[in-house]
C-alpha cells in the first residue's frame, strides 16, 4: 500500500478502481475538414450555446466565446502569422498571459477556461476532434488524470463514477466545483498521480484529509467503508450524551478541521468541539503576503462562533520548509521533513508569528479557544513560543483590546524528542495532542508516502504504541489532558485500547466523529464501550463474534502482527 | 462618471459562472460603459475574459465605474452591478 497526498482539502470519500486517462491533446484524430478562424469560432459558439443550457460552466464558456477580446486579439495579430491556426494559438497565449503573468493559482485555474474555449476553436480549424477518452469507464471508477477541463468532464457520466484524482488544479478548479456539485470527492494537486497510479489499482480517496491510498490493506478498506457509511448517512449522529471511561474520567470526541466549513460539519456531527483547527488554509489562500491579523481574526472568530461554548483548538502555522507560499519560500533543504518547518518557521519570524497569536487571542473573546504549537522538540522553543504569547497579551492589554486572559496553551506531541521530555513539557502547558501521523513517521524513520517502507510506517508498531503510552502517562502525572488528533484516533478498532491507555480525547475528521462516537453499525463505538463498561463491551464484541478484524482490539492486532510486546 | 467601491463577499470569489452573469448584465446596461477597477488593473465589465483576469477573490475590493448618458443611468448601472456582485453566494 502506498499513499499520495495533496494539500488541497475537499469533501467526501470514495473507494474504487483507478481509471488513468492520458494526455487529452495527444489523442485527437482528424474527423472533418479544416476551416478558418471565423467559422471555427462560430461553430464553437453554437456548440457551447447548446452545452450552456445544462451547465453553468459552459454558460460561462459560451459567454467567454462571445467576448470581443478574442476577435480583437486575433485580428490584431493575424497578419503576422501565415495561417489562422498559428494566429489562433498565439491569440490564446496572449490572452492567457493576462492570467499567467501573476503567480496566482486561482488565476491560473481561470486560464484553463480560456484554453478550453480556444481548444474547441483550434479543433475546428485543424479539423480534429477529441476522442472520447472516457468511453468505457467502469461504474464507480476513480478517474486519474493530469488535468481535467470542463469540456473533459462533459464527456464523463459524473453520477456513475466514484471520484477524481488530478495532478493539476487547486481547490478552486472546475473539477472540484463539478465534483462537489455531484457529491463526488476530488483530490487535486496530487503530484505524479498518473505515474504512481495504474488503471485497475484500488484507490481510496479521502478528500477531507487530502489522502489517496493505492491498493490499501484490508483494515484500511474496512475503516473507510465505515467512514463512507457515516458520511453518507449523517443522521446517525451522536446524541450528545456525556461519555465516561470505566475509571470515571470524562471522554471527549473532537473534530479535526481545515477551514470554517469543516468546523461546522464536525459540530453538526456531534463533536464536543474542535481538537485540531489547522490554520494553513489562511496562508495558502493568501496571495501577496502572510495573512493579516484582521483576516486571521475574522476566520478564527467565525470558527469560534460556530463552536459556541464548545472548545476550539487552534494550531499555529504548521507548514513544511518544502512548501512554497506564493509570497514566501523557505530555503531549499535536502531533507524538508527534518528541516525548518512548523514552529521552527514561526519562531524564526517572530513578527509573522505574533500576527497569528494576536489574531487568536482577539478571537478568544468570542468563544472557547485554546492555542496549540506544532513540532515542539525543545523546552526552550516552547518557552519562546509562550513568551511571544505573553508579549501579545501585554500588547493587547496596553491597547485595551479584549481577549480571554485565561486562554490555555498546549502542544502537539509528534516528535520522539517531545515524547522523551514530555514530563518537562507537561509542566508548562495545559494539554498535549498526539499527532500520530508525524509521530509514526519520526519514531519509525519511515516516510509515510514511500511504499517501500510501508512496513515501518505503522502506528500500531510497538515503538509508536510505547511512545503514545509514555506521552499519556506524562500528561497525567502533570494533571493535564492528553488528546490524539492523528488518523489513529479515528480508528474505531483502536479506540478501546487508547481509552485503556488513558487517552482523554479523540480528535478526528467529521465523518469519523459519527463513526467512532455514534451508531456506526459495527456494534462497537466509544459510546457503547463507555455505556457498557470495559467488561461488558468486551463481552459484546465476543458475543457478536466479529468474523474479521473489525471487532479486534488494537492489542489483538498488534499481537498478531508483532507477537507479545 | 459615477463609482462605488465594494468588497467581494462571494466565498469563492468571482468564478466563471457568476462572472458570466455579470458580463451579461453589463452588456444589458449598454450604452453605459462599466469598468471594474482594482488597485492594479482595470477591466471592461462586458468582457468575460478581462473580468476573470482581474481575479476578484473573496475579500477583494473593487471599484465599479460607470460612464453613461446621464447621472441617473450611471447610478442605476453602478447599483445593479454592485448589488449583483454582493448577491453571489457560492
Amino acid at each position: 500500500m502506498k499513499h499520495l497526498r495533496t494539500e488541497a482539502k475537499g469533501t467526501g470519500i470514495c473507494i474504487g478502481k483507478a481509471y488513468v486517462v492520458g494526455n487529452q491533446n495527444v489523442e485527437a484524430t482528424t474527423v472533418w475538414s479544416r476551416c478558418d478562424f471565423k467559422t471555427a469560432l462560430k461553430r464553437t459558439q453554437t456548440d457551447l450555446e447548446a452545452l450552456a443550457a445544462d451547465s453553468d460552466i459552459f454558460a460561462a464558456h459560451y459567454e467567454m466565446s462571445q467576448d470581443e477580446l478574442i476577435v480583437d486579439t486575433f485580428n490584431e495579430i493575424k497578419d503576422d502569422f501565415i495561417d489562422d491556426e498559428t494566429a489562433c494559438r498565439e491569440s490564446m497565449e496572449t490572452i492567457c498571459s493576462m492570467f499567467e503573468s501573476v503567480d496566482d493559482e486561482y488565476l491560473r485555474a481561470r486560464a484553463d477556461d480560456v484554453r478550453d474555449v480556444f481548444g474547441r476553436i483550434l479543433n475546428y480549424i485543424e479539423g480534429k476532434s477529441r476522442k472520447n477518452l472516457f468511453d468505457g469507464i467502469p461504474a464507480g471508477a476513480v478517474i486519474v488524470a493530469d488535468n481535467l477541463t470542463p469540456s473533459d468532464t462533459t464527456l464523463i457520466d459524473l453520477d456513475a463514477i466514484g471520484g477524481f484524482v488530478t495532478e493539476g488544479g487547486s481547490s478552486t478548479s472546475h473539477v472540484c466545483i463539478i465534483a462537489s456539485a455531484h457529491g463526488k470527492p476530488a483530490a487535486v494537486g496530487v503530484q505524479a498521480c498518473t505515474t504512481e497510479i495504474q488503471t485497475g489499482d484500488l484507490l481510496i480517496v479521502d478528500a477531507f484529509e487530502g489522502l489517496i491510498f493505492v491498493n490499501p490493506e484490508k483494515e484500511v478498506i474496512e475503516d473507510y467503508t465505515g467512514k463512507m457509511e457515516a458520511f453518507n448517512h449523517p443522521s446517525k449522529q451522536w446524541n450528545g450524551e456525556k461519555l465516561f471511561a470505566p475509571d470515571g474520567r470524562e471522554l471527549h470526541v473532537y473534530g479535526n478541521a481545515g477551514n470554517p466549513s469543516d468546523v461546522e460539519r464536525a459540530i453538526q456531527s456531534g463533536a464536543d468541539g474542535i481538537g485540531l483547527f489547522r490554520t494553513e488554509f489562511l496562508y495558502m489562500e493568501s496571495k501577496e503576503d502572510f495573512p493579516s491579523e484582521e483576516v486571521q481574526f475574522e476566520a478564527y472568530k467565525k470558527a469560534a462562533l460556530i463552536c459556541g461554548d464548545k472548545l476550539l483548538t487552534i494550531r499555529t502555522l504548521d507548514i513544511g520548509g518544502d512548501k512554497a507560499l506564493s509570497y514566501w519560500q523557505g530555503e531549499s533543504e535536502e531533507n524538508p521533513f527534518l528541516g525548518k518547518r512548523a514552529i521552527r518557521i514561526s519562531l524564526s519570524m517572530p513578527e509573522m508569528f505574533k500576527t497569528q497569536l494576536r489574531a487568536i487571542l482577539r478571537a478568544s473573546a468570542f468563544g472557547n479557544i485554546r492555542v496549540m504549537f506544532p513540532m515542539i522538540c525543545l523546552e526552550a522553543e516552547l518557552d519562546e513560543a509562550l513568551a511571544l504569547l505573553e508579549e501579545c497579551k501585554k500588547e493587547l492589554d496596553a491597547e485595551g483590546t479584549i481577549y480571554n486572559k485565561g486562554i490555555e496553551a498546549g502542544i502537539m506531541i509528534e516528535t520522539p524528542a517531545s515524547v522523551l521530555i514530555a514530563d518537562e513539557l507537561a509542566r508548562k502547558v495545559s494539554f498535549f495532542s498526539l499527532g500520530t501521523n508525524d509521530l509514526t513517521q519520526y519514531v519509525m524513520a519511515a516516510d509515510r508516502g514511500n511504499a517501500s517502507v510501508a512496513r515501518y510506517y505503522d502506528p500500531l508498531s510497538p515503538a509508536v504504541q510505547k511512545a503514545i503510552r509514555l506521552t499519556i502517562e506524562a500528561a497525567h502525572r502533570a494533571g493535564i489532558e492528553c488528546c490524539m488528533c492523528g488518523e489513529l484516533a479515528g480508528n474505531p478498532r483502536v479506540a478501546q485500547t487508547l481509552i485503556s491507555y488513558g487517552l482523554d480525547s479523540f480528535s478526528v475528521s467529521a465523518p469519523a466523529v459519527t463513526l467512532i462516537y455514534g451508531d456506526n453499525g459495527e456494534g462497537f463505538t466509544i459510546a457503547a464501550y463507555c455505556m457498557l463498561g470495559l467488561l461488558a463491551a468486551s463481552l459484546l464484541i465476543g458475543l457478536i463474534g466479529m468474523p474479521n478484524t473489525r471487532g479486534k482490539s488494537l492489542d489483538q492486532i498488534t499481537r498478531e502482527r508483532y507477537g507479545e510486546i | 462618471m459615477t463609482s462605488r467601491t465594494i468588497t467581494v463577499t462571494a466565498p469563492n470569489g468571482l468564478h466563471a459562472r457568476p462572472t458570466g452573469d455579470l458580463v451579461k448584465l453589463a452588456k444589458e446596461l449598454a450604452p453605459t460603459k462599466i469598468t471594474l477597477a482594482t488597485e492594479v488593473k482595470l477591466a471592461n465589465a462586458a468582457s468575460m475574459i478581462s473580468v476573470i483576469a482581474l481575479g476578484l477573490k473573496n475579500g477583494a475590493k473593487v471599484e465599479i465605474r460607470a460612464e453613461g448618458a446621464d447621472a441617473a443611468a450611471e447610478e442605476a448601472a453602478v447599483k445593479a452591478i454592485g448589488d449583483f456582485i454582493l448577491s453571489i453566494n457560492d
